[in-house]
């Protein structure tokens, strides 16, 4: 298969990333917390290759440590969405005709919810930190699995080999297992790709309201909120994160393309 | 005829309805089927005959919209016009299997061959995974796979079309069922390899010593295969005889019609001759009213035929719909 170079590049990035994040206490070649009165906001130097913070905290040091939260907050809020969305809509795709309708309405309400003004409310009431983050992201983004998946139920339901199975004496359970689940993953796959880069810009901006993870642990998008506030002091520091946050959900998005390319090509727009 | 067994299916005016948007449609009325152990029984009619949906309603697979009665109804000493659909689904794959047309769309694209095979005997409990792969690659030697170790691990799209429907007669046959049912499986294959699987077919058949119900609309494979045949039109039995009598001394008007319609191709060529056929289609089955369903087509139609014509017994096992041999 023949791939371009966007995928590669995005690859490559999202890997270097994924390393940074997982092996941040032996990668990062300072302490993301420590604080220098005599060297905030500064450029790059020697000493600070990505510059520093407002507190004089070293900014590559903090971007390591920060892609954790950001990567951690965003899989594991799409691995909580796809745990409660995808058994909902086989659920669904399987009830009667009545259960059906009722349950895609309510589903649909929740997916014309404003993602962000939801998020406020419960995170408002609930108070941030990583669990309360994971929990409000993963329940925004589990409509879109259940539809996903209650479409893809569906559909496989009414192909042939469904009918085959059940003519060998498969029961419901059977079918779902052994037909239904193995031919939706890569659809889901592609899902789960998609909004993986919105779990990551949610957080992103949930952190830049400060209702995210509490300081003084660093993530993207609260390092963008706090520097955004010395924008003319020095440009430096708030554009590093940025970047990087962009970068990141710009490749998601990019391999999440190449995947839906590749996996179902019968889809393709 | 092969010597007849037990009986196995016995089915007394079924009927299947489907509830459309425009009307309650009768895709099958009110069909007599008889099946014994051993024989080889074919079920013909053109598109729309209801030639499938028998199949189906057999198996107890037509949903909603799609309604199924029966007067009486048994299938291996069991009455299926009470059984739980619990206890009809421990049947299925194990007493009666079923064989469709398509066996690229009848099989789990993403599931390995070995594997679906494999699995009936998993879903009934009849042997744990180890015995059960075993056999699996076992039975797929004997449908005639060659490398059945390797070609266990393939996937239904790296098989050619007559090795795949190789593969679902082997998960037709795991089970050892009493009773297969067919749907045109060699339709979707080239001629080459329809003869093969037909072989194979009646091979499993005959060591299964189970009922053959063959659903066709190819009359070629119905002399070469069939014991007995049953002639569906619009949804309801026009003529059922032994092969032998079928071919020598058709009865109905319809089945005189598909007879000569068969290209013969000993016979000499003359120029200029179109092949027979028979004028019109199948009548919609929400238009029709009383009366033959096919005296629209017919060239002996007769004012009678506007009334609901008998079934009479020409001879042993010889029955045919059809006004012309009444009251003889």
């Amino acid at each position: 298969m023949h791939v371009t170079a966007g995928p590669w590049a995005a690859a490559v990035y999202l890997t270097v990333v994924v390393i940074l994040a997982v092996f941040a206490d032996i990668l990062s070649p300072r302490d993301p917390l420590a604080i220098d009165p005599n060297n905030i906001l500064a450029s790059p130097s020697a000493e600070n290759l990505l510059g520093t913070d407002e507190l004089g905290r070293d900014l590559l040091a903090r971007i390591i440590h920060g892609g954790r939260v950001s990567l951690e907050v965003a899989v594991s809020a799409i691995v909580l969405a796809s745990a409660i969305g995808i058994p909902l809509g086989i659920g669904i795709a399987f009830s009667g005709r009545r259960v059906e309708t009722f349950a895609m309405r309510v589903i649909d309400v929740f997916v014309s919810l404003p993602e962000i003004f939801v998020a406020i409310v419960i995170l408002g009431f609930a108070g941030g930190g990583l669990t309360t983050l994971i929990g409000t992201i993963g329940i925004l983004f589990f409509p879109q699995f259940a539809r996903v998946a209650y479409g893809m139920a569906r559909s496989i339901r009414a192909r042939e080999h469904v009918l085959c199975a059940v003519s060998l004496g498969a029961g419901t359970a059977w079918i779902i297992r052994k037909e239904i689940l193995p031919n939706m993953m890569s659809v889901i796959a592609v899902q789960a790709s998609f909004t993986l880069s919105f779990a990551m810009l949610m957080e992103a901006g949930l952190s830049f309201l400060g209702l995210g993870v509490p300081p003084p642990t660093p993530s993207w998008g609260q390092m963008i909120g706090g520097l955004k506030n010395y924008i003319f002091i020095n440009a430096w520091p708030v554009v590093v994160p940025s970047v990087v946050l962009f970068a990141a959900v710009l490749s998601v998005n990019v391999l999440g393309d190449w995947l839906q390319d590749r996996l179902n090509p019968e889809l393709r727009r | 005829m092969r010597n007849a067994g037990d009986v196995v299916l016995s089915a007394r005016r079924l009927v299947t309805t489907f509830d459309t948007p425009s009307g309650r449609l009768r895709a099958v009325d009110g069909l007599d089927l008889h099946l014994r152990l051993g024989e080889v029984v074919c079920l013909v009619g053109e598109s729309g005959s209801g030639k499938s949906v028998t199949g189906l309603s057999l198996m107890g697979l037509i949903d909603p919209p799609g309604h199924v009665t029966c007067d009486e109804f048994w299938f291996d000493g069991h009455d299926l016009t009470t059984l739980p659909e619990s206890e009809m689904e421990r049947l299925r794959g194990r007493r009666i299997a079923m064989i469709f047309q398509e066996p690229l769309s009848a099989l789990n694209p993403s599931r390995r061959v070995g594997d679906q095979i494999a699995e009936v005997l998993r879903i009934h409990g009849l042997a744990s995974r180890a015995e059960a792969t075993r056999r699996a690659v076992e039975l797929l030697g004997r449908v005639g796979i060659d490398d059945a170790q390797l070609r266990a691990r393939s996937y239904p799209h790296q098989l050619s079309g007559g090795q795949r429907q190789r593969v679902t007669i082997a998960i037709a046959c795991i089970g050892s069922p009493r009773l297969i049912i067919a749907d045109e499986p060699t339709t979707a294959l080239d001629v080459t390899v329809q003869t093969q699987i037909l072989d194979l077919l009646t091979e499993m058949q005959t060591s299964l010593g189970s009922a053959l119900l063959f659903i066709t609309h190819d009359l070629g494979i119905v002399a070469e295969l069939a014991d007995r045949v049953v002639v569906l039109y619009a949804g309801q039995v026009v003529e059922e005889a032994a092969v032998e009598d079928l071919y020598r001394t058709p009865g109905h008007p319809y089945t005189v019609g598909l007879l000569a319609s068969v290209p013969d191709v000993d016979a000499p060529r003359k120029r200029g001759v179109a092949l027979a056929a028979i004028p019109g289609t199948v009548p919609n089955l929400l238009e029709v009213g009383t009366g033959c369903r096919f005296r629209e087509r017919c060239d002996r139609a007769h004012d009678r035929c506007g009334a609901e014509p008998p079934m009479i017994t020409l001879s042993e096992g010889h029955r045919v719909r059809c006004w012309l041999y009444a009251g003889r």
